[in-house]
This record gives structure tokens, sequence and C-alpha cells, in this order.
């Protein structure tokens, strides 16, 4: 009887989900995070089961770079020269058609104005970008049977030291932004808001713009993924503070000062 | 034994009230002065594990904000504000469940030892050429209707 209880015991504690593995999220599409990489390799693994492994456009295009600072948990990051040379490639994307869509990424740009992800399907005018403008905004851009809908945050530019970016599109809603960690301010929606719709791309990059084949990136990046949904800001945190396999530790939060800990949320349940 | 029992009984019966309940234990700030909000979420009554240190004995979640994010609001439209993450975060919890429950529920040994064969790829060369080829080495030239490339920055 003893046995069979703590059996059932286990079972229903068992049943909670755990800890999160972004790369095994049953919407992920890609998930690069640039943990095994390095030396001369051409291939950018994709750690999650879609097998999007990337390819680059030749040896050192772009080249490796050897992570020594933040974020903690990520070994290795692509450096791109803006070069049109430098690109990293894969074949077909997305299942089909989403109804949303997120991006997330590690960044370190040296200059502005290039794509970090960008996927297009010229032949049915449909695909996705994720990119920092000219002036230092993070922008999301949908590309809906060849027209567009963008938004970029506004609430400052981005600097040229690594920051977090991510992008949750959803349905219903224009998307929200977040740089590190926060969701930030945009502006209006060019072109008008409008849901993600993106078809069996054919012309997906990193570092460079998948639809016009211009657009390159300037700078690094890592830990960068892509679900076919629209992650909470609770996930952007966590990947932000524990990278998408989960297995990092960013900063310790424990050590954090509690200065806030008596503010007016604390202790409030919500059901 | 009675002990054991009355915890067992607590624990079938919490999933009668299935749900996901998100309690906020505290805030701080993190290293870049941004203000955490930590919850503590708990699926069916029992807590969610997370990757953050356990605080007395309990695993939470983080949520990130910053004072833009509230400006103008009342305390009452903050909680409301604060409210749509956590419900955000919960439903997120329930569709993930649900979903590799019904992933596991799926019967796909009848695909076993059956193959699938595909013929041709087609390579994109530009925004109006791609090529069709198969593994002979034939390739056939395409000519695509580009659609995008005219979008304006």
């Amino acid at each position: 009887m003893k046995k069979f209880i703590l059996l059932m015991v286990l079972m229903l504690v068992c049943g909670v989900a755990n800890a999160t593995d972004y790369c095994a999220d049953a919407n992920i599409r890609a998930c690069w995070t640039m943990s095994t990489e390095g030396g001369s390799g051409t291939t950018l693994n994709d750690d999650s089961s879609k097998n999007k492994d990337g390819t680059f456009s030749s040896s050192g295009h772009p080249s490796w770079y050897a992570m020594s600072e933040m974020p903690a948990y990520a070994s290795w990051a692509v450096d791109f020269t803006s070069a049109s040379s430098d690109k990293i490639t894969w074949g077909s994307f997305i299942d089909g058609v989403t109804q949303s869509l997120s991006v997330t990424s590690w960044i370190n740009p040296d200059s502005y104005d290039g794509t970090i992800i960008g996927s297009a399907s010229f032949a049915s005018g449909q695909g996705f970008q994720f990119y920092v403008n000219a002036s230092g905004y993070v922008s999301f851009r949908l590309i809906r049977n060849g027209a567009y809908y963008q938004q970029a945050t506004t609430q400052s530019a981005i600097g040229y030291d690594w920051v977090h970016i991510a992008g949750a599109w959803t349905q219903a809603d224009t998307p929200i932004m977040y740089v590190n960690g926060i969701s930030v301010s945009k502006t209006s929606a060019s072109g008008g808001g409008s849901s993600p719709n993106v078809l069996d791309q054919t012309t997906n990059a990193m570092g460079v713009d998948g639809s016009s084949g211009t657009n390159y990136f300037d700078g690094k990046i890592t830990e960068a993924s892509v679900f076919q949904d629209a992650i909470t800001s609770t996930e952007v945190s966590d990947i932000y503070d524990h990278g998408l396999k989960g297995t990092g530790n960013r900063v310790s939060i424990a050590s954090l000062p509690s200065v806030l800990s008596d503010s007016v949320w604390s202790h409030t349940t919500f059901n | 034994m009675k002990t054991l029992f009355i915890g067992l009984m607590l624990l079938i019966a919490t999933p009668v009230f299935a749900s996901v309940s998100g309690t906020v234990i505290g805030t701080q700030q993190d290293e870049n002065g941004n203000i955490i909000v930590k919850t503590a979420y708990y699926m069916d009554g029992v807590n969610v594990p997370s990757r953050y240190p356990v605080e007395n004995g309990v695993y939470y979640w983080v949520s990130r904000y910053s004072f833009q994010n509230f400006d103008g609001m009342t305390p009452l439209q903050i909680e409301a504000r604060i409210k749509q993450d956590v419900d955000a975060f919960a439903q997120s919890l329930i569709a993930k469940k649900y979903t590799t429950e019904a992933n596991a529920s799926l019967d796909l040994k009848a695909l076993v030892g059956k193959t699938f064969t595909s013929q041709t790829a087609e390579i994109q060369l530009s925004p109006t050429k791609a090529l069709t080829v198969n593994t002979a080495g034939v390739s056939v030239q395409k000519v695509l209707t580009p659609t995008v490339e005219a979008i304006a920055k």
C-alpha cells in the first residue's frame, strides 16, 4: 500500500511541466545556440529537431567568434562584416501557415541597418524579417502577399554592445518587442498591423534580408531562435537569463537586492 | 499512514480544479536596474519548476518591466498589466501540457516501413530565376515573378 501511494505521488508530481529547454519546445522552428561549433566550420547547427542547419557562404564568411563576455551561457557567435559574402542560409522553414511568430537573438552590432534573420518566398511574396534599422532600433516585418507590415522599437537605440532582443507576433495584435527582457514601445505599424501568414519560404538567411538579398548585418549574433507561436514575456526573460537550452545562468538573481520586495504586487495571486 | 493517505487524496483532488495560477512572491531590480516581478506558478496545485533559484522552497519565474511600461497607470491598472503577463504564461503552460499529452497519444506506428521519394528540388538563384534539379544532374530553369523585392525600406 505504501509503495502504491508513493508511486501515485511521484506520477502526479512528474505530471507537472519541467523547467524549459526551448530547443525542444513544441513550437520551436529553429534553435541556434552556437554551443558546439566554432573553428573553421561552415555549418551552423540547429539544436532543435527541425534540422534547420545553416550553411556559411564559405569558410570564414561569416567567421566564428569565441565568446568571452555576455551572455555567459553562449560559447560561440557568428561574426558578420556586412560584406555580401557573409551570410548563412538554410532550406524551407515554417511548416505552412502560421498565425503567430517569435524571433529571439543576442546581437552585438558593429554598425546599424542589417538583417538578423530574414525569410521569404519570392514566388508567393510571404515571409518575415527581423532586423536592426539604420537608426539602431529593432524592427520586425511581416511580408504578406507582396505587401509588408512592420513595427520598430522607439525607446532607445540598442547601442554597440551585447543586447538580447525578441519579437513576438500574435494573430490579433501587432508584435510585442523586447530588449533585454523588457517590452519596449514601438512605432505605429507601417502598412497596418497584420497577423503572420508565413508560407513555405525558399530563401532563408541569417545576416541578410532573404527577400532582397541585401541589407547585410554588421556584428555578432548568437543564441538565435524562431518559434511558430508568440512567446510570453516570462519566456523571453527565461531565455534571456538561462539561454535557449536553459542550461546557463546569466546572472544570479538571488544575489540582487530585493529593493522592491514590499511593493503593491507582492503576494497577489492571479487565477 | 493517515497523513500519507490525506496527502494522496489532496493531490488526486486538485486536478478536478485543473488550472494554472500565478502568485507574485516578490519584486526587485535586475543588474540593469529593470524591475523583476517574481511569480510562482501552480499547475493543478503543484509548483511549476523553473531554472531560477528556489526561494523559500518555492520555484518562481520572472517577468521584467521598466517604469515606461506603467507610465500614467494607477496601481490597479499596473496590477492588471502584470496579470495580463501572468495569464499569458499560464495559458502557455496549459497549452504545452496539452500539446505534450496530445502528441504522446497519437498512434503513428503505421508509418514505420513506408518510403517516400522526392524526384526534384528547386534551387533559388535570384529573385527572378530558379533551377529545378534532380540527382542525375539535370536542371531546368524556372522564371519567377518577384513580388517582394519591390518593397520599400
